[in-house]
């Protein structure tokens, strides 16, 4: 019996539910599922959070049409969220940005102008002459750029190569300083590198799992499904659950317990000083892989220097880390009573009991799991870093099932802000600018005369400045020029009113926004860039596990659209080294001289090694295209 | 033209109650049910927000512990 094409289609999706979920079909509904020969299916990573799905994208007459949970994927195994439903919608707006558009009057740039059509060539030759007026004015910190854990790692690269040593500025901040930053700060003072040393599988091994202050349910609900089937399924499974309010992982909740703002912090201690009082922690573990810290308290909120409530702070800023004994943190923690945290959390005290006595018992296996809730806190360097105490006490980390693992929401805060170091301070790899060892190992890959990256006791003196400092200083015209990729940091930031909004329309300043929508940030502009999104463009992302995955490139993006790895490339082509380097460090590479930053980061001899054939072939013989490829004339 | 098909995970005692709630809602068909809970849907609806605003709602109804989609196609 033929079938329509609506119930060839179901018949399909019902028969690919059917496998990811591991249930049989009734007989009647055993037709056989062909492929529909229009589609061409390849995987890619997911566009939207930091769980890491795969999905199979379906193109069929240069269109995604359909998606499906990879079921060869590791993390997702074949299912979705409902955010999947929105990636085959996301790219098809009618609002989609085709060209580029620059505020003009009487046809030239003008910052109180309406948005004007313009070239590619237009837009960067303005943006061009902004830039290097701005950095030769007022140093490093006259440019700056606003990225993205959405980037692909290959955009962040590219960004961080024409920022630090292209511009010779710091100036480059991604949007997960708003987020991960805590995360990350904790992770290099607890342990002096960057990223979770858990992985998913950590969700079928633990017996306990732990929320602080994340709704994984609603946030990472591939990784909660995951979560709950191990709950359902191994004896002896528990779900403890802590939040200022409560959310849909209560529903599951062995312990769901709401608790004070900020007194998280005092639940931490409290479970410390429980593993100490009932001498549970792992001595051996303590003896041969940890130190003990402390660090100044009353440190401020990194308000403006003028906040009272930053000339209230007894130790403003200050973060050094000093050694203590055992003894001494014992007694630090000793006063975090069951009496006095109950009382300050308003948690019931054999709620908060409960919850200490399963991470004091050495035989259960425990995975704690927070996102913003510790990201986004007041104390979020300090709220991540007391959960890693409890672990580290009892040596229940590093080990199948042990896990503090800090959930990442972008889909490569991991792969590209933190690990091509997409940040103020940060190179690749985890290395620094501070540390002048690191700034030549990067000199010297990137094939940069000696000096190039800015750092303290350079020429160029202080450069670091971070997101919120960046809307600060476009406010108080210390920084004239600002380049925002990948995200909507109109619509998200913190202080708009006070701090971005003046400074973005601050009248010296010139803002250029890369978006595919008319977002409130792309209006807020000067320049609009059209951008490709997702499957428009070849691509890699790195979850939360730190997996990462690539994606060859689907479709095309509409109109001049381009990918942000292409435009700071191009834009690199309106720079020359002399608009920028000194003479006497364009002296220590002379071959150097009259190139343009394109020249010497990108098309030089290094990057452009590997040759283009015109298209990319997979293993079953399906053709796709590669249009930075294509343009710059070798694979990018 | 929207279709997708979900796995609904319910909880194991309450299968039928969400087989049949399930089963009313427009645009639903349950395919299949495990002894375990687990529901095998598809949703086709004409109205794209409909859908999306069905596939949600999955999440509310009682006895349901997850939804997850598996495979969509949009024209």
């Amino acid at each position: 019996m033929p079938l329509s094409r609506r119930e060839f289609i179901k018949t399909n999706a019902v028969a690919a539910a059917a496998l990811s979920a591991g249930v049989t079909l009734p007989a009647g509904n055993k037709v056989l599922a062909q492929q529909d020969p229009g589609i061409r299916w390849d995987k890619a990573s997911c566009r939207f959070c930091g769980t890491g799905c795969s999905v199979l994208a379906g193109v069929k007459n240069g269109r995604i049409v359909a998606t499906q949970g990879d079921p060869d994927a590791p993390v997702n195994r074949g299912l979705m969220c409902i955010k999947g439903y929105f990636l085959t919608k996301i790219m098809y707006g009618k609002d989609r940005l085709t060209k580029p558009l620059l505020r003009k009057k009487n046809g030239k740039y003008d910052k109180n102008g309406a948005f004007e059509e313009v070239s590619w060539d237009e837009a960067f030759k303005i943006m061009a002459e902004k830039w290097i007026a701005a950095r030769k004015a007022k140093g490093p910190k006259g440019v700056g750029m606003f990225g993205s854990g959405q980037w692909t790692v290959w955009e962040g690269y590219a960004a961080q190569k024409l920022l630090k040593a292209g511009f010779r500025s710091n100036s480059l901040e991604p949007n997960a300083r708003h987020c991960m930053a805590s995360a990350v700060g904790a992770f290099m003072r607890g342990f002096g590198i960057d990223e979770p040393m858990g992985c998913y599988d950590d969700l079928e091994h633990a017996d306990v799992f732990v929320l602080w202050g994340a709704n994984m349910a609603e946030m990472h609900p591939i990784l909660w499904s995951r979560l709950t089937n191990t709950r359902l399924t191994k004896k002896g499974s528990e779900v403890h659950v802590l939040s200022t309010y409560e959310h849909r992982c209560f529903e599951l909740a062995d312990n769901g317990m709401v608790f004070e703002p900020q007194t998280d912090l005092a639940i931490a201690n409290y479970i410390a000083n429980y593993i100490i009082e009932n001498k549970a922690y792992n001595k051996e573990f303590l003896d041969k892989h940890v130190n003990i810290t402390k660090t100044a308290t009353d440190i401020g909120y990194g308000l403006r220097a003028s906040d009272p409530r930053e000339k209230a702070a007894k130790n403003r800023a200050k973060g050094k880390l000093s050694k203590i004994s055992f003894e001494d943190y014992a007694k630090a923690v000793s006063k975090y009573t069951l009496e006095y945290t109950s009382k300050l959390s308003k948690v019931p005290a054999e709620q908060l009991e409960k919850l200490a006595k399963i991470y004091a018992d050495p035989n259960k296996k425990v995975s704690s799991y927070w996102t913003m809730g510790f990201n986004q806190h007041t104390r979020g360097v300090w709220v991540n870093g007391l959960v890693y105490n409890i672990h580290l006490l009892m040596g229940k980390i590093s080990e199948p099932g042990n896990s503090p693992f800090s959930l990442t929401g972008q889909p490569s805060a991991c792969g590209t802000a933190r690990e091509v170091g997409t940040f103020t301070h940060r190179l690749p790899a985890d290395l620094v600018v501070k540390n002048a060892k690191h700034r030549a190992f990067a000199e010297k890959i990137w094939k940069l005369p000696e000096g190039t990256i800015p750092g303290p006791k350079t020429d160029e003196g202080k450069t670091l400045i971070h997101a919120v400092a960046m809307h600060r200083a476009l406010n108080d015209g210390k920084m004239s020029c600002f380049w925002v990729m990948c995200n909507n940091n109109m619509q998200a930031v913190a202080n708009m009113n006070v701090e971005s909004w003046p400074g973005w329309r601050n009248p010296d300043n010139f803002i250029a926004v890369s978006d595919p929508y008319p977002t409130v940030s792309a209006m807020a502009a000067d320049l609009i860039l059209p951008t490709a999104m997702w499957t428009e463009k070849e691509g890699a992302y790195g979850n939360a596990e730190r997996r990462t995955q690539f994606w060859r490139q689907q479709v095309k993006a509409p109109g001049e659209a381009r990918s942000d790895l292409w435009q700071v490339m191009e834009f690199a082509k309106y720079v020359k080294v002399e608009d920028v380097w000194p003479a006497g460090l364009i002296a220590k590479k002379p071959e150097y001289a009259g190139k343009t930053l394109y020249d010497v980061l990108y098309a030089n001899g290094q990057v452009d090694a590997i040759a283009y054939p015109g298209k990319i072939v997979d293993e079953r013989g399906n053709e796709y295209a590669n249009d930075e490829s294509e343009y710059f004339g070798y694979y990018v | 033209m929207t279709i997708c098909s979900l796995v609904v995970y319910a909880r194991p005692e309450h299968t039928k109650s969400v087989e049949s709630e399930l089963s009313a809602l427009e645009g639903v068909e349950v395919h299949a049910a495990s002894k375990e809970g687990k529901l095998v849907i598809s949703v086709d609806h004409p109205d794209g927000a409909n859908c999306s605003e069905t596939i949600m709602g999955l999440h509310d109804m009682p006895g349901v512990i997850n939804a997850a989609l598996v495979y969509e196609y949009y024209e």
